[in-house]
């Protein structure tokens, strides 16, 4: 079966996940061609649970890292520590999961530099290949491994893109936020909220989804959303819950904020208790 | 109560934030948020019969929503208050907006008509827009205070009554007329879409009034509510509908309003200072006909930066400048320098050999080791120079299809944006600009220079007033630039170029829009000659290691600017309306080249 190294990254209990389209029957596709792929989309729009939900769908290991800028090859590949008995040398969680045969899911990649993210490039080619030059060792992907990446295209710093030879070797999927009606049992489902409460998050949602680009780098996601609902569920006032969870945190910017409180208020009153 | 206050304390603004709260952003992102996001707000000046503030309205179009200046707020900044009467308007407007018929005609109808109609047609769209979102009535229910128990039975009372009577259920009114008014109303309000029914609901209101002979000055009594709008929107009148010329009167969004007469004597000023303060250059020009390179051939004259300004504009100044961003030029884009190797770190790609040697020694002699064993690479800050040469030849003051915003105000907008995010950062940004009147004559002005702070700059009446005029000499100002530029003691110069066309002048035959110049077609030939000119200053400041880098709004000269700048040193906006977020954009690109 498994490595036991693999252990930990098992999938236990099913995430809850609601699908919008045929996004699980095509990645299910992909897996079995083991075809890398890209998931777009903005940020808390389900990309993350996406996987975990596929993760146990497919009975595989999920090794998930969040990239940033000042991430090396060595941090997904691996490097030499020193022991007591000298060097040692240490698998990355990309290596481990060529090596072991696990989905290795990394998010926003976009925010490593174009220099790291070139070390996946013979594993995401019919190689399916990973040098190991410190270790001189070519490693052999395990039939199971696959790569997966996120990146969200909207709000990266301009000079940062995939370079197109990284780019050409994935499949990709796009995410957007769910429908309404999807959204809104989303919302209702992970809050703890009735529908009514969760339309008018999600209406809220919209009006600050319209704001992108006009103050906005993003709007209003849907996980923002659960975290409002979370709060109103669990007893606070609708306005305050959705200036804790939403308008707060989304913006630094006076108007910006008076604006997505007007929202707010257009569709909650200024009922105290949740309706 | 001010039922606005939980949402105005809500977001905690600091003070100094409160003082410059824009409220006609803030009414933009409502109305955005809406699906408005074609109108554009701005605030107007009062017309002479609006000396009361109470009395000014503001003006809604299909494009435009003019606030009224009421709502710029006390010196102090905005308030709950302000915020919540600017939400209320822009609520109001959105109903219009979303469901009145614009501009129907007013044909003989009466004043007093027109008011009740437009009362009544006010009322049925906040009827349908609470259909949607109940919760605007909080912003709304703050104004309608008027009533019947001590209200007076003049026109404005009995409308203002009206008006309230339509929306809030709970109010009831002794009067008769007030309560008939309503009845009406509710009879069809099961039909909100159909606007004739309540048409015919304002006739018979009307009618009544005339009948009780309440007297209507529409000149004086304003019947709409405090947040609402002067109705013009409604209708076509004969008459033309109170204007206001976008040049004087109004001021855009974000940038204050100040009455323009005390800016008339700076004028004067500014050109009795032009005339004194220029400083003559001479440039070279590149004759690509003859192949030769044409020794002091232009004069450029340069106008230093305005010096100085008084207190009161520095205030202002400050009032305006909210914004907040990242740092256009985002550093992390800068490149590793494997040159710069960080030795003797915690983390690190490899192992430090010294350290781990080190480390090992340590070990065997029984001491606790130094953890920091490996190595990795560095990065070197470097600093950005940038020159920002915009373009002021005459096509500038081409309109924006549409709408009365010039690509000369886009210009400046999307150059604001951008200096107040460079000066976050460590880079240094120059804001310069050019035209010319043939070769004896290049006029090249310093907006900004490197040490000026852009709000400093954004008062002064030269950047406010800027005017654009006369051609475009594009070499012999690329070479003057590169010249400041060259002085600068930076790392990476960048000569970032802003145009909305191709080169040309007086003295030199028009190039034509059609694309690239014909090869050796000798029409095309002369017409290339400031094109090739201003490739050969291109050429030149790139052995001198300046990036030059344009940016054009002109999108059918692609090819002849690709071939002056260089076909990666070319971005073309698609619209102007883009033009912010293209210029960020680029600039990002360039420093990261």
């Amino acid at each position: 079966m498994f490595h036991p190294s693999l252990q930990p990254f098992f999938v236990r209990e099913e995430p809850y996940y609601c699908p919008s389209g045929s996004e699980i029957t095509l990645f299910e596709a992909a897996y079995a061609r083991r075809l890398p792929m890209l998931l777009k989309g903005p940020t808390g729009c389900g990309k993350t649970r996406f996987m975990e939900y596929m993760a146990w769908h497919l009975q595989k290991p999920l090794i998930s890292l969040a990239c940033h800028e000042d991430m090396t090859a060595s941090d997904l590949v691996g490097r030499y520590l020193l022991d007591a008995q000298g060097t040692l040398w240490q698998d990355g969680p990309l290596t481990l999961a060529a090596r072991h045969g696990a989905i290795c899911y990394l998010d926003e990649i976009v925010e490593a530099r174009q220099d790291t993210t070139v070390v996946i490039h013979p594993l995401t080619d019919d190689r399916r290949m990973l040098p190991l030059d410190k270790r001189g060792e070519w490693l052999k992907a395990h039939p199971d491994f696959q790569l997966v990446v996120s990146y969200n295209p909207g709000y990266q710093s301009q000079s940062k893109d995939l370079k197109p030879s990284t780019k050409q070797r994935f499949g990709a999927l796009e995410f957007r936020y769910p429908r309404f009606e999807i959204e809104a049992a989303i919302v209702a489902h992970e809050g703890g909220v009735p529908l009514s409460t969760a339309e008018k998050l999600i209406h809220v949602a919209h009006r600050s989804r319209a704001l992108q680009g006009h103050g906005l780098e993003e709007g209003i996601s849907t996980r923002m959303l659960i975290h409002a609902s979370g709060m109103i569920a669990s007893g606070i006032s609708p306005r305050e819950a959705c200036d804790l969870a939403m308008t707060r945190p989304i913006s630094d910017d006076p108007e910006v904020q008076l604006a997505l409180n007007g929202f707010v208020l257009a569709y909650f009153g200024s009922a105290e208790s949740p309706s | 109560m001010d039922l606005y206050s939980p949402i105005s304390e809500a977001p905690k603004v600091p003070p100094d934030a409160a003082a410059s709260l824009r409220i006609g952003r803030l009414v933009q992102l409502y109305l955005s948020g809406f699906g408005a996001s074609q109108i554009t707000c701005g605030f107007r000046a009062p017309s002479a019969e609006e000396t009361e503030q109470g009395r000014q309205r503001s003006i809604l179009s299909e494009g435009f929503l003019w606030l009224p200046p009421r709502l710029l707020g006390a010196p102090g900044g905005a308030s709950g208050p302000v915020v919540g009467e600017a939400l209320a308007g822009a609520a109001h407007a959105l109903a219009h907006l979303r469901f009145s018929v614009p501009r129907q005609p007013v044909r003989a109808r009466k004043p007093l008509h027109v008011a009740m109609l437009s009362l009544v047609e006010d009322a049925r769209v906040q009827r349908l827009l609470l259909r949607e979102v109940p919760g605007v009535w909080e912003l709304w229910k703050r104004f309608h205070t008027e009533d019947g128990n001590w209200g007076a039975l003049d026109i404005v009372s009995l409308a203002a009554r009206l008006a309230r009577a339509l929306l809030d259920p709970t109010y009831e009114d002794p009067n008769a007329w007030v309560n008939k008014g309503r009845r009406l109303f509710e009879s069809v309000a099961d039909r909100l879409e159909h606007g004739a029914l309540f048409a015919e609901v304002g006739s018979i209101l009307a009618n009544d009034l005339g009948q009780m002979r309440v007297p209507y000055d529409p000149q004086t009594q304003v019947l709409s509510p405090v947040y609402g709008d002067d109705h013009s929107f409604l209708w076509a009148s004969d008459e033309a509908p109170p204007e206001t010329s976008p040049q004087d009167a109004v001021v855009r969004n974000g940038v204050l309003w100040e009455a323009p007469e005390c800016d008339s004597d700076r004028r004067v000023e500014r050109s009795a200072a032009q005339l004194t303060e220029r400083e003559r250059f001479t440039y070279p020009e590149w004759d690509a006909l003859a192949g030769v390179l044409r020794e002091d051939w232009v004069q450029v004259f340069e106008y230093p930066g305005w010096v100085g300004g008084d207190s009161g504009e520095k205030q202002k100044a400050a009032r305006s400048s909210g914004l907040k961003g990242k740092s256009a030029l985002d550093t992390r884009a800068l490149k590793l320098d494997r040159r710069v190797q960080l030795r003797r770190q915690n983390e690190g790609d490899a192992l430090d050999l010294n350290g781990a040697i080190e480390a090992r020694i340590h070990l065997r002699a029984g001491i606790t080791p130094d953890p920091r064993v490996f190595e990795r690479p560095g990065r070197r800050s470097r600093q950005v120079a940038i020159v920002l040469l915009m373009d002021l030849s005459e096509s500038a003051n081409d309109r924006i299809a549409g709408s009365f915003t010039t690509v000369l105000d886009l210009e400046k907008r999307a150059v604001s944006v951008l200096a107040k995010a460079v000066e976050q950062g460590p880079d240094q940004l120059a804001i310069h600009g050019f035209q010319s009147n043939g070769r004896h004559e290049v006029h090249y002005r310093i907006f900004k220079p490197f040490e000026q702070a852009f709000d400093q700059v954004a008062a002064q009446p030269l950047w406010r007033q800027l005017q654009a005029g006369l051609s475009t000499r594009l070499g012999a100002a690329l070479r003057h630039g590169g010249r400041l530029l060259g002085e600068r003691n930076a790392e990476k110069r960048i000569l970032f170029v802003l145009t909305d066309g191709l080169p040309s002048d007086i003295d030199v035959p028009v190039l034509t829009q059609n694309g690239p110049v014909a090869e050796g077609g000798s029409e095309g030939r002369q017409g290339a000659y400031l094109l090739e000119d201003a490739r050969h200053a291109v050429l030149q400041l790139g052995r001198d290691g300046i990036t030059v880098f344009c940016l054009t709004l002109d999108q059918g000269a692609d090819s002849s600017v690709r071939r002056i700048f260089g076909a990666r040193r070319v971005q073309v906006v698609d619209h102007p309306k883009h033009l912010s977020r293209h210029l960020l954009q680029a600039l990002g690109r360039v420093s990261a080249l």
